[in-house]
């Protein structure tokens, strides 16, 4: 009866890790504890106190909106494998985020993945690698487009050019880097 | 029974002649997605759909998401410090299968060569493909959707990705 119970025990511990690491594809449980790394989570109570401390009202909305924040970041070198970056697509592909951008110039390489239903957006994740450092940002809440249509606009105002031309959303910028 | 069989055969042929095609293109991007001389960029439908759901009351963010919002992918090969610009350019003008692309812009100004084919089905344009190539410096780009030659051209301020400036060539031989 004992051994029965072990085996439960261990089977539902084994699941419990199984769904910790497929939040974040298994890189984030997989190196946060890597000699360098610099990994922060954030759950969604310290991102509501957050709140407190910022003054614009749409912006405390927006942060509200956070459900959870998870930053894996190695500032010398990557110690990312190209099979972890290709788990990684193939996992996240397959619980459904969408390849939204990918940029590789030289040896660094940028993914920006989402996950959205409608006009939400549920998840974001930017993934980052080279040779000088790498990174992991998830971002999960419900982010409603019209929401961040509002930021947009708020921080063209703020951000308008010198000779008073509109601003452009920065959005279909690509980020490319060159030496 | 022989027709059916025969017109079977030839269907099925014919669709993989076409794939084979398209993909001749893409494996062209895909041989070098890895070369670290080149910078590659792929945009998925997804974020155009997302983009083209952005309203703001800018109106040059507006005219832009005239043009987002029809689009269903990018994807950009670029090289801008290379010695074999030109015979990387010859090859990529070998991929283009001529039946399927139509060519639309040719430039050769000293030693910069810019040419712009499209992919038309019916009066819709569903892909625009542009290349360039001069010595020291390669371009590949491929916008898939549904695109508006007339409209298009407003992506080359937007997109600060080397190249996508012949864009503005477009408007220029259009009117």
């Amino acid at each position: 009866m004992s051994t029965m119970k072990i085996i439960y025990f261990l089977t539902a511990f084994l699941l419990t890790i199984n769904v910790l690491q497929a939040q974040d594809y298994g890189l984030y449980w997989k190196y946060k504890d890597y000699n360098g790394a610099i990994a922060v989570s954030i759950p969604r109570w310290a991102s509501t106190i957050a709140t407190a401390f910022v003054e614009e009202r749409d912006d405390r909305k927006l942060l509200r909106k956070i459900h959870k924040t998870r930053v894996l970041f190695f500032e010398e070198e990557s110690p990312f494998t190209d099979r972890d970056m290709k788990r990684f697509v193939k996992k996240s592909k397959r619980r459904g985020l969408d390849e939204l951008v990918t940029v590789r110039t030289e040896k660094t390489h940028v993914r920006i993945l989402a996950k959205s239903k409608g006009n939400t957006i549920k998840k974001v994740v930017v993934l980052f690698c080279s040779s000088e450092g790498a990174g992991l940002v998830s971002l999960k809440g419900k982010f409603r487009l019209d929401e961040i249509n509002k930021v947009i606009e708020k921080s063209r105002k703020e951000g308008k050019k010198k000779d008073g031309s509109p601003n452009i959303p920065d959005i279909l910028k690509v980020p490319v880097i060159r030496a | 029974m022989k027709r059916l069989f025969f017109s079977t055969i030839f269907l099925i042929a014919g669709a993989i002649s076409a794939t084979a095609q398209n993909d001749a293109i893409t494996r062209f991007f895909d041989q070098y997605a890895d070369d670290e001389r080149f910078t590659v960029v792929f945009i998925a439908p997804k974020l155009f759909q997302l983009a083209a759901k952005i309203e703001t009351d800018d109106e040059d963010w507006n005219n832009i998401r005239d043009v987002v919002k029809d689009l269903s992918g990018l994807r950009v090969l670029v090289a801008d410090s290379i010695a074999d610009g030109m015979s990387l350019y010859k090859a990529a003008l070998l991929k283009v299968p001529a039946n399927e692309y139509s060519e639309l812009l040719t430039v050769r100004e000293k030693d910069e060569n810019v040419r712009i084919w499209t992919k038309d089905s019916g009066n819709i344009i569903e892909e625009l493909l542009l290349l360039v190539g001069k010595p020291d410096e390669f371009v590949l780009l491929s916008f898939t959707g549904k695109i508006d030659l007339d409209k298009i051209s407003a992506l080359s301020k937007v997109l600060d990705v080397e190249g996508a400036k012949e864009l503005e060539k477009i408007k220029t031989t259009k009117h």
